[in-house]
């Protein structure tokens, strides 16, 4: 639909589109500029007064140049944009913009004049580092943008901006090195985005599921994060950044297995250091996954595994417990996981009852009641802490829900069900793909040379190329400076 | 495939659930005991309870059976939980026992049944099983932890020596050597390392070596590490009644192999590092160094010899001399594989010994 020339039309039109809302601003004024009458249209919720009224209002009311037509309007606003279609007219109100209609005119001017409640920029939530920035994303997609540019002031850094949505417009915004990132990989993400079909895709973590490549799967295959330092790592390495508008995480893919245990962190801190870390992590994640069940195993079938002097103490610590070992573990560990859910939607001040009355009731009273036994509090104790040791959180939920079908599978079969469940977990993430390329990378395929960014950090200076994993096209990333 | 690949799942889930051994309804067997007692072969079985309501810790079962296996089953009606031998620690066996019978035979089902643990230290007990295993020390771990215990820190003085399943059923195998256990004794109503028990080449027990002796023995295994200490009097140094305590702290001991004249000949040459770990006796020892020497040297010879001697004597070969006769004249030593305690009953062995003292220790 055009937009009608007669100012009449258009406030009939502007009537008929918008019935109930009553922050729309229709303001008509007699501009002496033109010396015609012009409707401004905004949404005043949505839009910044103050713009408005400085930038836009006062040029109108009282600058006394002549214009003859839409192009020599003076108003001042940098960001400018005409249209004759109704749709785009509607669009931009909603996105904040102000419109001007001229009497006699078949186009109208969109004015840059957004201003919306928005939240400072803050220290990131869920993924706190000690060295690292201390900015985090916020809600806002080009606040999100600014604060990755300020990181790569390069004219290779592109950002490809779609709208995903019927009904939400969400913009997804597409950031990526064009002379790292490999063209195929960047359109099979553009494709898969630009297929999504719905009303509206309110976080980040919606996108990533529309658009994951194996979605029964119970890892992650695309990493979440709030760090800009962190995005920008990524980029680097010739991943693409996705950028959601309304959302304080950002998405980036492809990502490779182990790099859900890496944090900005390893990269700041003394390499044998780093290395040590991701050691650690390493161990929690199977201790993560592995320990209830190894404690099961060992209870229910293989006595022989345990040392003389352990298995004394942890019969004579079972010897008021009641229940089978599968069921004390499975007890224990849903309590522990009720408490995190507890403690995680609670505001804080109540959320410290919850850890009192949790240690309480777990630690001591269980015990003392004979319900479970000590080692079993120590053991989900530890398989607890592994798995807050896992930087990512959606890869360490994925460790936590990973860990009941091991227990299961070691109440039936020992530590032969054990043995089957990691084949199938090796044999699941040597499968998986991550937009096309290997999850598992550099383990399957093996890559011996991106070893030295995995489970180990060796020094920054020896790490000459970008890592395979999401296939850049640019492998050298600096040149040998140090012996 | 995705039909197979969920079959396969369901017929996991399906296979023997009733295979588990839940540690609460075991009857675990730490430490077992085989005693004889005028014919019958008694067997006992020592293991822990893990229940609130019991009084003991510790339950004790005794059955009489014509083996270990049928004891089990035996056992198994007296125990409350299932009675399994995958933890067993220690097994006791009287030297009445080891006297009368060949123990192998004895202990076949712990070889052959591999859910029995086969790294259980053997022990020969002088003295009546029963008394061992229902003996109540309150000042003592479990009896298993505390025989174990006993057992493996005597081992590392070498006044013991510390020999499992494994090792007792490889020096039998071994044509060129015979087995030897550790023994125990009860000494004032406590229990006590008492050397060790020597087998001959069929598994029968044939002597013993006193708690004095065993360190020679390992020294002459080679076994010197961490240290090999040892008292000796100083009264042809001084003329008076006073001791030295030495401890041999690293040595050399060489085998030097030869058959003339119809039999074999061994010289035996042992360099030992040794440091003074105590001196009672009044001596300057950087004065008289080289007879102190000479008299450690005089003492480990003196000793060894008289070891060999009994070993011959009683034509066992737990050092180990057969392996040498092997090595090096194999061809004597085919002939007489198969009575190798004979040979070695006939054999010259001669020991020469150099000492020196490495340290005065601390203080000097």
């Amino acid at each position: 639909m055009w937009i009608p020339s007669s100012l009449a039309e258009v406030e009939a039109t502007i009537q008929a589109t918008w019935g109930e809302t009553p922050d729309l601003v229709v303001c008509r004024l007699n501009v002496r500029q033109l010396k015609k009458d012009v409707v401004l249209l905004y949404l005043d919720s949505l839009a910044d007064k103050n713009s408005i009224n400085n930038n836009v209002l006062q040029p109108l009311l009282f600058e006394t140049h002549d214009a003859t037509n839409v192009e020599e309007v003076a108003v001042l606003i940098g960001q400018k944009k005409y249209t004759n279609l109704w749709s785009e007219v509607e669009t931009a109100v909603f996105q904040g913009e102000s419109v001007l209609f001229i009497d006699g005119e078949q186009q109208a001017l969109l004015l840059d004049t957004q201003g919306w409640p928005q939240r400072a920029i803050a220290e990131p939530q869920v993924e706190s580092s000690i060295k690292g920035a201390h900015q985090g994303f916020i809600e806002t997609s080009g606040k999100n943008i600014a604060l990755i540019r300020r990181y790569l002031p390069n004219r290779e850094l592109k950002v490809k901006e779609l709208v995903v949505g019927r009904r939400g417009k969400t913009k997804v915004a597409l950031l990526y090195l064009e002379d790292v990132t490999h063209p195929e990989v960047l359109k099979e993400l553009e494709d898969r985005i630009r297929m999504i079909d719905v009303d509206a895709v309110v976080n980040t973590g919606e996108l990533m599921q529309l658009i994951e490549d194996n979605p029964f799967s119970p890892f992650p295959q695309f990493l979440l994060t709030e760090r800009p330092d962190a995005a920008v790592s990524n980029l680097l390495q010739g991943r693409i950044v996705v950028v959601v508008d309304r959302s304080p995480s950002v998405m980036i893919a492809p990502m490779s297995f182990i790099a859900f245990f890496q944090t900005i962190d390893d990269y700041s801190t003394r390499w044998m250091i780093a290395t040590f870390l991701r050691l650690l992590r390493t161990l929690a994640f199977f201790i993560a996954i592995f320990l209830p069940s190894l404690y099961i195993a060992a209870i229910s079938f293989h006595y022989e595994l345990l040392p003389l002097n352990l298995i004394l103490t942890v019969g004579e610590s079972r010897e008021q417990v009641p229940l089978p070992p599968i069921l004390e573990a499975i007890l224990m560990e849903l309590a522990i996981e009720m408490l995190r859910e507890a403690g995680l939607r609670l505001p804080a001040p109540i959320g410290q009852t919850v850890g009192i009355v949790g240690g309480v009731v777990i630690g001591q009273a269980a015990v003392q009641a004979g319900l479970v036994s000590n080692i079993m509090v120590v053991v989900v104790a530890i398989t607890a802490i592994g798995s807050f040791i896992i930087p990512n959180p959606d890869m360490s939920e994925s460790v936590r829900l990973i860990r009941f079908p091991m227990m299961i599978v070691s109440s039936l079969f020992g530590v032969i069900g054990m043995a089957i469940g990691l084949m199938i977990l090796v044999i699941h993430l040597a499968c998986l793909e991550s937009l096309g390329t290997p999850f598992g990378s550099p383990f399957a395929p093996v890559r011996f040379r991106d070893w030295k960014d995995t489970v180990v950090r060796f020094p920054l200076w020896t790490m000459r190329s970008r890592p395979l994993s999401a296939h850049p096209i640019q492998l050298k990333r600096q040149t040998k400076t140090r012996k | 495939m995705k039909a197979a690949a969920l079959l396969l799942c369901v017929a996991l889930f399906l296979s023997g659930c009733g295979m588990n051994t839940k540690l609460d309804s075991l009857t675990m067997t730490l430490t077992l005991g085989l005693d004889t007692d005028g014919g019958k072969l008694l067997s006992y079985s020592s293991s822990p309870v893990f229940n609130k309501d019991a009084k003991e810790h510790t339950e004790v079962i005794e059955v009489n059976a014509s083996s270990l296996r049928e004891g089990r089953y035996k056992i198994d009606l007296f125990a409350s939980g299932r009675a399994v031998g995958g933890k067993i620690q220690n097994v006791v066996i009287g030297k009445a026992l080891a006297k009368k019978k060949e123990i192998p035979s004895l202990l076949d089902v712990l070889y052959r049944d591999p859910k029995n643990s086969t790294t259980a230290l053997l022990i020969v007990y002088d003295g009546p099983v029963k008394e061992l295993m229902e003996s109540k020390q309150k000042d003592k771990p479990r009896l298993a932890v505390a025989i174990k215990d006993l057992i493996m820190t005597t081992a590392v003085d070498k006044q013991t020596v510390k020999t499992n399943l494994l090792d007792f059923h490889r020096t039998l195998f071994d044509k060129g050597c015979t087995p030897f256990a550790s023994e125990m004794t009860r000494k004032n109503g406590k229990m006590m390392a008492n050397g060790t028990a020597l087998f001959d080449n069929k598994g029968k027990y044939v002597t013993s070596l006193s708690p004095k002796e065993t360190p020679f023995l390992q020294l002459l295994r080679k076994e010197i590490k961490p240290a090999i200490p040892f008292t000796l009097r100083t009264a042809a140094l001084t003329g008076k009644k006073e001791n030295i305590s030495v401890s041999i702290e690293h040595g050399k001991v060489r085998y030097e192999t030869r058959y003339r004249n119809g039999r074999f000949q061994f010289h035996v040459q042992i360099d030992a590092g040794v440091i003074i770990t105590e001196k009672i006796a009044d001596i300057d020892i950087s004065k008289k160094q080289k007879k102190l020497e000479k008299m450690i040297a005089h003492e480990i010879k003196t000793k060894t010899t008289a070891l060999v001697k009994t070993f011959q004597h009683h034509h066992v070969d737990p050092v180990g001399f057969g392996l040498y006769a092997r090595a090096y004249e194999y061809d004597h030593w085919k002939k007489v594989e198969n009575d190798w305690g004979k040979a070695f009953a006939a054999a010259d062995v001669s020991v020469s010994v150099k000492a020196k003292v490495i340290s005065y220790g601390v203080i000097h």
